[in-house]
């Protein structure tokens, strides 16, 4: 696997904005999908209960 | 195992075969056993008790030896000269810090030229033959003494003169003592009959002879070893070559030509004439020049009480035990920051760091001893400034130290807060000691678990306090790998590994349940840091790879392997290339570290698995994530630059010389020959590790963590190469898929999680907030029915 430096770099810039994002929720980067998908859940039963 | 004593004991049997020399028959020296100590000594006078300074007082105080005093330089140059005008050739220091195991720290000259190889053997090397050499040497065994017997320091210049005799080349006994009796008469113009040479022995690691310290007017100035048996005193051998290992003390040559109070005066020169102005210090110049002539009675290593210690002192300056030590006391605490400031300095100019843990444990010790001196006697003295003085007067003949000055300081200031700190920790401590005192043994552990003194809590340490603490932090212990398999009388296993060996086959030697020794291998075993190989013999799967000493153990799966057998062998390459690249990235970034946190930085310890490596460091706090960042753009840029990595073998004293000692990992053990490992104007370490031929060929360094593992050590995570790509891959992925389900851009993620997050709590509070007025209504409901 070659890779160009600019990829790289592309790939690391991900890479931070991952951990800046699971860093807000307090979780670890692989959990993230699932704990968004839970908040965006809860946020929809609330809006429920709030009509 | 024989004591010292019980083998002095034994010499003593035959005292013309170990301690008379030429010398003593020439001029007519007679041996004499001392009234007072016991103890055998060769003099020209009639006294009959010898020259030590628990038998005789400092006679040269206010009397100095020489005509004009000598300051520590010019004391170095005539001794210098003198050696080199009688063929030795004069060395360069060596580092204070040795990183080589099992030492952190250089106690004297002599350890300059042997290393203990695996096997725990001494390894012998002299880089010239006769030699002359001011070694600046650290012990933290003798802490208490400090200040005490006017005498001790845990930092002190040992002038030492090698010799290696074969029985043409260099010279033995009579020539050693011959030159030493000389510097002493010619150079010094100490009359003869004022020298004594006390019988004694020395015992090593692993090598012991007799030897001759010579004494004059109540002071030993050297100590002549006669190194010619190797091994223990219960199992030995005669050596080939012996070996003359003279080391006297550069500041107590220095004080005899002064004639101050004490060896520090004359040692630390204008950095105490300093501290002393700073501290606007007065004391009873009469009463403590009196103390200071007898002072070298005082022995806290006989008494752990200093009361006890220094009774008979008292008694004999016709004065109460507490008012002498009211009286000295600051002074010992005066000359102690002194000592205590000189040793940072060089500890910390050679890479050396204070921390919790291994040889850096001694020199946080020191420095917190100094720092409680100067709060319980409220100087206005700045440790800072006493190190700054120390360079600024050490310089011209140590200018690597005016070099490293600001890096210096700037461990110093974070030490000096992080002391600063446990003082607010301390009410909390003295409030749950509810008046109680805590003994000995919770001091130490208080010490240990918040790094408070018992200065700090106004309490007083027994005087063997800060031995007690340092004691355990001296030389590193290794722990014997325990195998199942009796590996005596195999030969060494040659190895293959280091020719990128893949497939091989080879003879079975030994065979013992799982575990199998070949003649050859190509499976690395675990060291270094860096895990074992995997693979097959005979189709049998290789578990795991050990080395003992000098053989290779293979731990295989049941399988029917037999001894004499030939065996078809293959290594797990993929693994292998994991391993190598995970290996020379460690490399790299070690290298990175230093380029941007400072010469301090040194590898304590490492580990290389397939998933990932990791480094500790050793560094003073906590990277920043701009320190982190930096690093892993230099080590990338490192990879970039596609350079050579350089292996090759060198002999072990041209590698120290050409690279200095930071060639050694933490407990690194080195032989008579180093696997050196290059990354020029990076990197050079003594590696036995699996590295790739070129940087590029690592791929991409990519750091997941650091963190503060312990005071003093910060470990770096990282993975390399496809291992890195992969796992930056799988990130990616998880990005795309938290953006798909946010409905928006990658980029703008973190800004969509918090803005989720925020929407959340808002929903929340705000549910909240309705159910408690739906309650409250339904209350007053309640109410009007």
């Amino acid at each position: 696997m070659r890779i160009s430096k600019k990829e790289w770099n592309k790939l690391k810039k991900k890479e931070k904005l991952l951990k800046k994002a699971a860093a807000i929720l307090r979780v670890e980067e692989k959990d993230l999908p699932r704990v968004v998908e839970r908040f965006q859940k809860e946020i929809k039963e609330m809006e429920e209960k709030l009509k | 195992m024989i004591t010292k004593k019980e083998l002095i004991g034994i010499f003593q049997k035959n005292p013309e075969r170990y301690w008379k020399v030429k010398l003593f028959d020439d001029l007519g020296f007679k041996r004499k056993q001392c009234k007072n100590c016991g103890k055998f000594f060769w003099t020209l006078s009639d006294q009959e008790t010898c020259n030590d300074s628990t038998c005789k007082p400092y006679k040269f105080i206010n009397k100095p030896v020489t005509k004009k005093p000598l300051n520590i330089f010019k004391t170095w140059k005539v001794i210098q000269k003198f050696f080199v005008d009688n063929g030795h050739i004069p060395l360069k220091r060596y580092p204070t810090v040795c990183r080589w195991y099992p030492l952190y720290f250089t106690i004297a000259g002599i350890v300059n030229f042997y290393r203990i190889d695996e096997n725990g053997d001494l390894d012998w090397e002299f880089p010239a033959n006769p030699s002359i050499l001011l070694q600046p040497s650290l012990r933290f065994n003798d802490i208490p003494n400090v200040g005490l017997n006017s005498k001790s320091f845990t930092c002190f210049g040992m002038i030492q003169q090698t010799s290696l005799f074969d029985g043409k080349n260099g010279y033995w006994k009579d020539k050693c003592i011959e030159l030493d009796f000389n510097l002493l008469t010619k150079v010094f113009k100490i009359k003869p009959e004022e020298i004594n040479f006390i019988e004694d022995v020395w015992i090593g690691h692993g090598a012991f002879g007799s030897s001759l310290e010579y004494h004059v007017q109540g002071i030993e100035l050297g100590n002549a070893v006669f190194t010619e048996f190797m091994g223990t005193p219960s199992n030995y051998r005669e050596m080939k070559e012996k070996i003359i290992d003279m080391g006297a003390g550069w500041e107590r040559f220095t004080w005899i030509t002064q004639g101050t109070p004490t060896c520090y005066d004359a040692a630390f020169g204008p950095v105490l004439k300093k501290m002393k102005k700073f501290c606007d210090f007065k004391y009873d110049k009469k009463l403590f020049l009196n103390y200071a002539k007898i002072s070298g009675k005082v022995n806290l290593d006989e008494y752990s009480d200093l009361n006890i210690a220094l009774s008979k002192v008292a008694t004999q300056l016709g004065i109460s035990v507490g008012e002498l030590k009211k009286s000295i006391e600051p002074l010992q605490a005066l000359y102690s920051v002194a000592d205590h400031t000189r040793a940072l300095v060089f500890a910390l100019a050679d890479g050396g760091l204070p921390s919790n843990v291994a040889g850096g444990y001694n020199l946080r010790v020191i420095l917190r001893r100094a720092l409680s001196f100067i709060d319980k006697f409220k100087w206005n003295l700045n440790i800072q400034d006493v190190v700054n003085w120390h360079i600024q007067y050490l310089k011209k003949m140590f200018p690597e130290l005016e070099e490293k000055k600001d890096e210096i300081n700037k461990i110093l200031e974070v030490e000096i807060k992080r002391y600063k700190n446990t003082k607010e920790r301390i009410s909390r401590i003295i409030e749950s000691l509810s008046g109680k005192t805590p003994t000995q043994e919770e001091l130490i552990k208080l010490y240990d678990s918040e790094g408070i003194t018992p200065e700090q809590l106004g309490i007083e340490a027994s005087s063997d306090f800060y031995a007690r603490v340092t004691e355990r932090h001296m030389v590193e212990k290794k722990e014997e790998e325990k195998i199942a398999l009796d590996i005596s009388g195999l030969p060494k296993t040659k190895i293959l590994y280091y020719d990128d060996v893949c497939n091989f086959r080879a003879k079975v030697l030994k065979v013992a349940g799982n575990f199998v020794v070949l003649d050859q291998t190509a499976f690395y075993p675990t060291s270094g840091g860096q895990e074992h190989d995997t693979g097959y013999i005979n189709g049998c799967k290789v578990v795991d790879v050990i080395k003992l000493h000098s053989v290779i153990i293979h731990k295989i799966e049941p399988c029917n392997v037999k001894e004499g057998q030939i065996v078809e062998c293959k290594v797990d390459k993929k693994r292998r290339e994991i391993l190598k690249k995970h290996h020379t990235a460690i490399h790299i970034v070690n290298g990175a570290a230093r380029k941007i946190l400072g010469f301090h930085v040194h590898q304590h310890g490492a580990e290389k698995t397939e998933e990932k490596a990791r480094i500790d460091i050793t560094h003073f706090e906590s990277l920043t994530e701009e320190q982190e960042e930096k690093i892993e753009e230099i080590a990338n840029q490192i990879v970039e630059k596609a350079l050579p990595i350089k292996k090759f073998v060198m002999k072990r004293g041209e590698a120290e010389k050409k690279y200095g000692f930071e060639i050694y990992a933490g407990g690194y053990i080195p032989s008579r020959e180093l696997r050196i490992v290059e990354i020029k104007g990076y990197d050079v370490e003594a590696c036995g590790g699996l590295h790739c031929n070129n940087t590029k060929e690592v791929g991409f360094i990519k750091i997941l963590r650091t963190k503060r593992v312990a005071d003093g050590l910060v470990r770096i995570e990282i993975k390399a190469g496809d291992i890195a790509l992969s796992y930056l891959k799988e990130k990616e992925k998880i990005l795309k898929e938290v953006a798909k389900k946010l409905k928006v851009k990658e980029e703008k993620v973190p800004e969509a999680v918090k803005k989720l997050f925020e929407d959340w709590k808002k929903k929340r509070k705000l549910l909240k907030k309705l159910r408690k007025r739906i309650g409250q209504n339904a209350n007053i409901e309640k109410r009007v029915e």
